[in-house]
């Protein structure tokens, strides 16, 4: 009890922490001058923990409350591409209960999804409804793009189906279990730079399911396909895919271009094409994504004040500058292709422990801690008076900065000094 | 006063033959004609309506915007027996230096030709046309080798003519005082030898002082969110369509969803239907024939713009436009207004007949590396190629073309470049003197900020607030300013990295004599330095006659020995002091086999025990290390052997003569 109350202050002790990655993470959590204990050790304030873990030893683990853990327990509600498909639907059907249709419209945001086996009739429907489409497999439990396929004919899956040997109306026991899969409308509009296709990747950090409370990190980037977006060519998953994973495995792939843009740059890309009005929508509109999704596993999510968790948020963006969510990554990928890489995650999961704050430096009413903006805290969080005197109305009416200049050096240290003088009187 | 209002009168004359040819000519006397022929115009009216209508439709500020642009961009009338030569440079050995370099680019284009067996010029078949056209879409991809072609020069190169550059009739009185002895050596502080007449830092102070901070920056000033009123007073300026305000708009930045309008209007650039069929055309004659320079330029954008974090999705965009530039004739006129001159080429069948030479390739500039980096930054304002080209041309043959040619022009690089240095002399001379002592000139980094203007070299969003200077101010003369700017922010930073560099030799060398810390090295290593010692002086004492004798030559043999071990480890990256010790003991041995027994017995004693640890440590170490040490360790004893054998030698040698003497 003694150890607790001073790790909470801050003093003396330092900060054990585990982390099972050899990466970014380990190399942020070690110049915050913390202690990394061994493996097998149960004896840590901090952990940083992959997902298996979580799945074997979390139930079995008593936690003190000063110790924090970088997943929720059912993470895998919001990251799994059938069960996100699932709450997302639900959300929108009580939405358009409660507020109407035109309410629910704003929860349209993810591309028409059905799971298989279980949805295969609905599919087939839905697939003769709208024919000349394209679609798109994604096995449930793989990520970084393996086993993605697109298809525009029933047939081409028929000839799968007879591959992966699974039956609509039960399986053998004696086979392997089947492996499920989301099929999902592919976007065959998406917005083009040069001829290619992109997503964008944000990071989203909650700190608490209930109340709901997420940091938006202003910088991020936009992946590059490395060739020339056509639909004519549906067997080449390189123009398709703009998977990082993927990419790398391409035969042209040049680490040294790194295929990313910043979303600074991406932002002034867009903002000279269309003008502001257009991106600020589009802006909103990703606001709209975080949130909405997010309020879908609020009620089911088992709140634990001893988690947090960091998503990567893969969103596309259509012709029409109408965003779309692809993907939610609960451990997004922390591994830096380049080193202009490295020192964005660097700093993004510094200021990830920033906010955790384990040394018990803030003051729990901040807006804005380093490169992160408060965007949701039970309820939308109101940008402070940015606009200048005399200004019609601010352009910003949430707490978002997304893609706007990250000057969190300048925010880290003011906050400090702030801080270290209100401690002091 | 009359000759004043003379010349005036041809200006005008010459503004309005422009307009009349211009594209904007034509239709501005078709409306005037058609507002005249409305039935209520009295014919008396005419002289009196033309104006109003003028002012009422806009008619006037377009015409406005061409007299201003004309004015920008047009040197004034100069006197009428100026011959052309001087016209286009006054200096005569820049001429003819320029000259010489033009003679050196053309000749590596002619035997890059011979070597690759690529002609100059060829038109495509049909069939090839037909495949040509279905690959302009996918130019960067195109699975052509390009991997043997060279570009025809670098920067780097460029550097190395303007440094060499000096003017017959200047004598330095800079004299660098450090190599007063060698008198041909350099006779001025900088790399840049010429000097040209510049501005002062004052005069700067006063041409750019919208850039003080008194006034709002865009980029510097509104980090918390976009200055609003400032986006409002762009809006107005587009709405007014008024080309001097937009330039004096872009002197303090603007935002980039504004940047398209404003640029254009400052530019003075207008997409013209005639501007696409233009395009289009170029397009056309692309298609038609293939040129060496072709591959010369995509090969640029792969290297450079193509290879770009920032630019690389526009590699394709940023080639077409490049490969129709090489074909524009029009660049041609800007040669008038510079020193440079185009590359002519012969038509095949009739070698040599001067009638018969074509301009190559036709717009007459051969691309150098990191070209296509003018180009690729504007890919973030625009994606209209034709627009982008229209742009592109204006800023070339505004302000780009003087960053590779040589020319005593104050916007011209030799200028910027001395101006650069000279700035950074007089406001950061410990500096710039740091810097030279290091060996790394200033103006080596510099060079290619300026040749690029920065390009590649800022961020795409700082770039673009750059050029929006470039073009408010009307000038190239930031470029330098800007550079010193970035070396002065980075003084503390670069005026470390000496020391820097002399620290880490010393942590060097501590790392080699203290073997990074490990204890058994540096028991056994200076144990055996000890005994080696000790075993030489018993040895070695013996032959002098005197004790200072003997400590001179010991001093000076272990002050020579470690100075070659220090030296070769550096060198190869190994650490220790044993080939000393090696050595000794091979010199100490030579000296024991060949001479007379001693008499005394701890003496003998400390001989044999240091033999025995020599063999003892040579064999742990062959044991330990890598083979390569062991042959290091028996090398450095053999040459200890071997120089004792030539000095003893020498030392008979000077005894028999010393006994000849006193015979």
């Amino acid at each position: 009890m003694y150890n607790r109350s001073r790790v909470n202050r801050g003093e003396n002790r330092v900060i054990r922490f585990k982390c099972t990655l050899q990466n970014t993470i380990a190399d942020v959590l070690r110049s915050r001058g913390w202690q990394e204990v061994k493996e097998e050790s149960g004896d840590w304030d901090f952990y940083w923990a992959d997902v298996g873990w979580m799945r074997e030893v979390f139930d079995h683990c008593y936690m003190e409350e000063h110790m924090r853990l970088n997943h929720f327990r059912n993470h895998y509600e919001l990251t799994r591409k059938n069960l996100m498909a699932k709450n997302l639907k639900r959300l929108r059907k009580q939405i358009e209960r409660d507020s109407g249709k035109i309410e629910a419209a704003k929860c349209d945001f993810f591309p028409t999804t059905f799971e298989l086996p279980a949805d295969y009739h609905i599919f087939v429907e839905e697939f003769k409804r709208s024919p000349n489409s394209t679609w798109i497999m994604k096995p449930i439990a793989k990520s970084q793009g393996k086993g993605i396929f697109l298809f525009r004919k029933l047939k081409d899956i028929m000839e799968w189906k007879k591959e992966d040997s699974w039956k609509i109306d039960g399986t053998k026991d004696d086979r392997e279990p089947v492996e499920n899969y989301v099929v999902q409308r592919y976007i065959d509009n998406p917005y083009l730079i040069g001829g290619r296709k992109f997503d964008i990747r944000c990071y989203v950090l909650v700190t608490s399911y209930i109340p709901l409370k997420v940091w938006l990190y202003r910088s991020g980037f936009g992946r590059m396909s490395n060739t020339r977006y056509s639909l004519d060519s549906i067997e080449d998953t390189y123009v398709h895919l703009t998977n990082v994973a993927i990419q790398k495995t391409a035969p042209d792939y040049d680490p040294e271009k790194g295929c990313k843009w910043s979303l600074i740059q991406l932002r002034m890309y867009l903002l000279a094409k269309h003008g502001p009005e257009a991106v600020e929508t589009l802006f909103r509109g990703m606001d709209d994504i975080f949130i909405k999704s997010l309020q879908s596993t609020q009620k089911i999510m088992i709140n634990d004040k001893h988690c947090f968790e960091l998503y990567g948020y893969d969103i596309l963006i259509d012709e029409t500058l109408k965003p779309w969510l692809l993907e939610i990554n609960a451990s997004p990928s922390l591994t830096a292709s380049n080193q202009q890489d490295y020192d964005l995650k660097f700093k993004l999961l510094h200021d990830v422990l920033t906010i955790i704050d384990m040394e018990g430096k803030l003051t729990g009413k901040e807006k804005r801690v380093g490169g992160f903006d408060l965007m949701w805290n039970d309820g939308p969080v109101h940008c402070e008076d940015l606009s200048m005197e005399g200004a019609p109305n601010p352009p910003y009416t949430t707490n978002t900065m997304l893609g706007c200049y990250n000057n969190r050096e300048d925010n880290l240290k003011k906050m400090m000094r702030s801080h270290g003088a209100s401690n002091k009187s | 006063m009359v000759a004043g209002s003379q010349s005036n009168e041809g200006l005008v004359k010459d503004i309005i033959n422009v307009i009349q040819a211009s594209d904007l000519g034509w239709t501005l006397k078709r409306a005037v004609q058609d507002e005249l022929s409305k039935s209520f115009v009295n014919v008396k009216d005419i002289k009196r309506l033309v104006p109003v209508f003028m002012k009422e439709s806009g008619w006037d500020i377009k015409v406005r915007n061409v007299v201003f642009m004309y004015l920008m961009t047009h040197t004034p009338p100069s006197h009428p027996i100026t011959p052309p030569e001087t016209l286009k440079e006054p200096m005569s050995f820049i001429r003819n230096a320029q000259a010489r370099w033009e003679k050196r680019i053309l000749k590596s284009i002619n035997t890059m030709c011979t070597e690759k067996n690529i002609p100059l010029a060829r038109m495509r078949t049909i069939r090839e046309q037909a495949d040509f056209t279905q690959k302009w879409k996918d130019m960067a991809f195109s699975d052509e080798n390009m991997g043997d072609i060279r570009p025809v020069y670098a920067p780097k190169d460029f550097m190395e003519v303007l440094t060499s550059l000096s003017s017959p009739n200047y004598t330095a009185k800079i004299y660098d005082y450090s190599d007063v002895n060698e008198r041909s050596g350099t006779s001025v502080w900088g790399l840049i030898q010429v000097r040209l007449h510049l501005k002062t830092t004052q005069q700067l102070r006063v041409l750019f002082s919208n850039l003080s901070t008194h006034h709002f920056q865009t980029g510097a000033d509104d980090i918390e969110g976009p200055n609003p009123e400032w986006q409002r007073l762009g809006v107005k300026t587009v709405q007014l369509g008024y080309t001097p305000t937009a330039q004096r708009y872009l002197q303090q930045g603007c935002y980039p969803t504004q940047r398209g309008d404003i640029w254009l209007l400052a530019l003075g650039v207008d997409n013209s239907p005639l501007s696409y069929q233009y395009y289009n055309q170029l397009k056309a004659s692309v298609f038609k024939y293939e040129l060496l320079v072709d591959r010369l330029f995509l090969q640029d954008v792969r290297l450079t713009a193509g290879n770009h974090e920032a630019y690389f999705v526009f590699e394709d965009l940023v080639v077409q436009i490049l490969l129709c530039f090489s074909r524009d004739t029009q660049f041609l006129d800007h040669f008038k207004r510079t020193s440079a001159s185009p590359p002519h080429a012969y038509t095949r069948n009739n070698m040599g007949e001067t009638d018969h030479t074509v301009v190559y390739p036709p717009n007459g500039i051969i691309p150098f590396h990191g070209f296509s980096l003018f180009l690729a930054p504007m890919c973030f304002i625009w994606s209209d190629p034709v627009i982008l080209y229209n742009v592109f041309k204006a800023l070339y043959t505004r302000f780009f073309f003087r960053l590779h040619s040589l020319s005593s022009h104050p916007q011209g690089i030799l200028s910027l470049c001395q101006q650069f240095e000279t700035m950074l002399q007089t406001h950061q001379p410990q500096l710039f003197y740091h810097l030279r002592e290091m060996g790394s000139h200033p103006l080596k980094h510099a060079f290619t900020w300026i040749m690029h203007a920065f390009a590649g070299y800022l961020e795409t969003a700082q770039l673009l607030l750059l050029w929006d200077r470039i073009i408010g101010y009307n000038t190239l003369e930031i470029l330098p300013v800007l550079a010193v700017a970035v070396f002065a922010f980075r003084r503390n930073n670069l005026m470390e990295e000496g020391m820097q560099s002399a620290e880490y030799y010393f942590d060097q060398v501590r790392a080699i004599l203290t073997y990074n810390g490990n204890e058994q090295d540096i028991q056994i290593n200076y144990g055996m330095l000890l005994l080696s010692i000790l075993c030489w002086c018993f040895t070695v004492l013996r032959v002098f006659n005197t004790i200072p004798d003997f400590c001179w030559f010991t001093f000076s043999c272990l002050y020579i020995l470690f100075g070659v071990q220090i030296g070769i480890c550096v060198f190869v990256q190994c650490i220790g002091i044993s080939g000393v010790w090696c050595a000794m003991v091979g010199f100490a041995y030579r000296m024991w086999v060949h001479s007379p027994a001693d008499p005394v017995l701890s003496n003998k004693l400390i001989v044999f025990a240091t033999f025995g640890s020599y063999i003892w440590a040579n064999f742990h170490y062959f044991k330990t290390e890598s083979n390569f040490t062991t042959i290091c360790h028996l090398v450095a004893t053999w040459l200890g052997y071997e120089a004792n054998n030539i000095w003893i030698k020498s030392h008979q040698q000077r005894d028999e003569r010393q006994k000849g003497k006193t015979k």
